[in-house]
């Protein structure tokens, strides 16, 4: 069998994780893989005889991700390393990275407070801004989540997408806080231990966080399709797969461009500009496709559940026929099913429902909370007379209008009506819906 | 207590300005500075190629000639009274060092 030339792996190092990446690489050597490149979302190895190879790593902090591949600065740097032995493999943003085979190299780095301050300088704007402005905007998303209120916080969580962005923008906030964290902790370390003459501090934690992050993400991801499409809410979920599947073609596209630019020494403004405006023009693309896919996708289940129709009820104002709407969603802690009716030529009438079926009891106090706080209506308990139901409250609109809340064991009820609707129309609508 | 930038230097920063009297590029700075302690001290080429660039941005050393790829650096006048007064400081060290011995042998 041919044996395969190269290999690609994901590495999760963060950038202050020089120590780890040079220990790492060495051991890829000596398994006879030699680093070829470092890519968007993998490193490429190239296979070669196994041998004792020594990796070190300096950093550029004028460097950015858009400058040409070769530059005055990089190639100073290329030359004093030449003259001490060292060959230049690849870069990673500031991080150059260089090998040598000799048995006892001058080290890259021979004075750590230089290598700590050089890099400082480099992850202040490769790491530290980008984390900062992803920290807002998932702050900014996790606010807006938890503000939401009333009868569309309690559907929410009955759609299986909304549950995972959920989680999802959950754990990217805990992942982006503990890189902080960790960051600014092993600057403190390495600060103290350079300024008593020690070594910078080693750091290994990101690399293995982010190795389990990736794994529970995936992990979510499995139990969210698997869930949607077990629950016949397969079209969100594809929806969901095919908008990542876009965002990770346009990454890697992107990527690819200004790899391509670097190369062939286009400036940092012409490269930034050229990825500015590809990346807007993809990112209509992806509009344009998804917006298509929304119609095909994005739709509730064809087949709805029972319907109580108005013109069952022993209370409807009129003969008429009716016309109906229906959507709902399910997710592990909730099914939601809302029902409209409206009177055809000439009425007016209208029936609206709204069914909440908590899968945890411990949700259905918050549930019937969260309806108690629509700000459009001021409830009023009631007994709950002959009805199946816990709690009764109701609502008179001062335009005749209805507005029920019945709360029972396993399911609640919301319904609107523009007629009163009798005990035995609630009972008959509490049972069936 | 940690250092402020300069007002001490470490050897590196001493032994690269030292070796800066003269003109010189610096690739052979990593040379000269080897030669010159007996291999004690070494200038990697990574601390060397930052140390050049902060000495430059703070005035202490001078480019001199950029012959193809290769830039040649001198001191400046501020690095000679910085490395003048690191000069005093080591020898303030040294005398002190050997009147304490002296003060101990004569007890």
């Amino acid at each position: 069998m041919k044996e395969k030339q190269y290999k690609y792996r994901i590495e999760s190092y963060q950038l202050f994780e020089y120590q780890a990446v040079e220990e790492h690489l060495e051991r890829m050597a000596r398994r006879g893989w030699q680093l070829e490149q470092v890519g968007n979302f993998f490193w490429k190895y190239r296979r070669e005889d196994p041998r004792e190879t020594s990796y070190a790593v300096t950093y550029l902090p004028e460097l950015s991700a858009f400058d040409p591949e070769v530059t005055p600065a990089s190639r100073t740097l290329d030359e004093y390393c030449e003259e001490a032995g060292w060959e230049k493999v690849c870069d990673w943003t500031q991080m150059q990275i260089y090998r040598t085979d000799q048995a006892d190299p001058v080290p890259l780095e021979t004075d750590e407070s230089v290598r700590l301050r050089a890099i400082r300088r480099s992850l202040r704007k490769s790491y530290l801004l980008p984390l900062g402005v992803l920290l807002l905007l998932l702050l900014w998303i996790f606010i807006s989540l938890v503000s939401i209120r009333g009868s569309r916080a309690v559907a929410f969580f009955s759609e299986p997408d909304s549950l995972f962005s959920v989680c999802v923008t959950s754990l990217a906030f805990v992942m982006v806080v503990v890189h902080l964290l960790v960051y600014g902790v092993w600057v403190l370390r390495s600060a103290r231990s350079v300024a008593h003459g020690g070594l910078c501090a080693a750091s290994r934690f990101c690399y293995r966080f982010d190795n389990a992050f990736l794994v529970l993400v995936l992990l979510l991801l499995a139990v969210y399709i698997i869930g949607a499409f077990a629950s016949g809410q397969g079209g969100p979920a594809a929806y969901f797969l095919l908008y990542a599947s876009c965002i990770l073609v346009m990454i890697a596209a992107l990527g690819s461009l200004r790899r391509q630019l670097r190369q062939e020494g286009v400036s940092r403004w012409g490269n930034r500009t050229a990825v500015i405006l590809v990346d807007v023009g993809m990112a209509l693309a992806v509009g344009v496709v998804m917006s298509f896919a929304t119609g095909w996708l994005r739709q509730a289940p064809s087949e709805p559940r029972q319907i109580v129709r108005a013109e069952s009820l022993a209370s409807v104002p009129s003969g008429n026929s009716w016309d109906d709407l229906w959507d709902g969603s399910t997710s592990p802690l909730l099914s939601f099913q809302n029902v409209r009716q409206y009177e055809m030529h000439p009425g007016e009438d209208f029936l609206f429902y709204r069914v909440y079926e908590p899968h945890l009891s411990a949700l259905s106090p918050w549930c019937v909370d969260q309806l108690l706080t629509d700000d459009a209506v001021s409830w009023r308990e009631e007994a709950a007379g002959s009805l199946p139901v816990d709690k009764v409250y109701h609502f008179s609109h001062s335009d005749g209008d209805e507005s029920w809340l019945l709360v029972g064991n396993e399911r609640i009820l919301c319904v609107d009506s523009s007629w009163t609707l009798t005990q035995e129309d609630l009972a008959v609508l509490y049972e069936n819906a | 207590m940690p250092r402020e930038k300069f007002q001490t230097l470490t050897e590196q920063m001493f032994y690269i300005l030292l070796s800066l009297r003269e003109e010189r590029c610096g690739a052979d700075v990593m040379e000269e500075v080897s030669a010159v302690t007996g291999g004690r001290v070494t200038v990697g080429p990574g601390t060397l190629y930052h140390l050049l660039d902060q000495f430059l941005h703070d005035g202490m050393i001078e480019e001199m000639a950029a012959i193809g790829r290769k830039r040649s650096y001198r001191l400046t006048e501020k690095g000679q009274r910085l490395l003048e007064e690191e000069y005093g400081r080591l020898c303030a060290r040294v005398e002190d060092y050997r009147r304490w011995m002296r003060k101990e042998g004569e007890q």
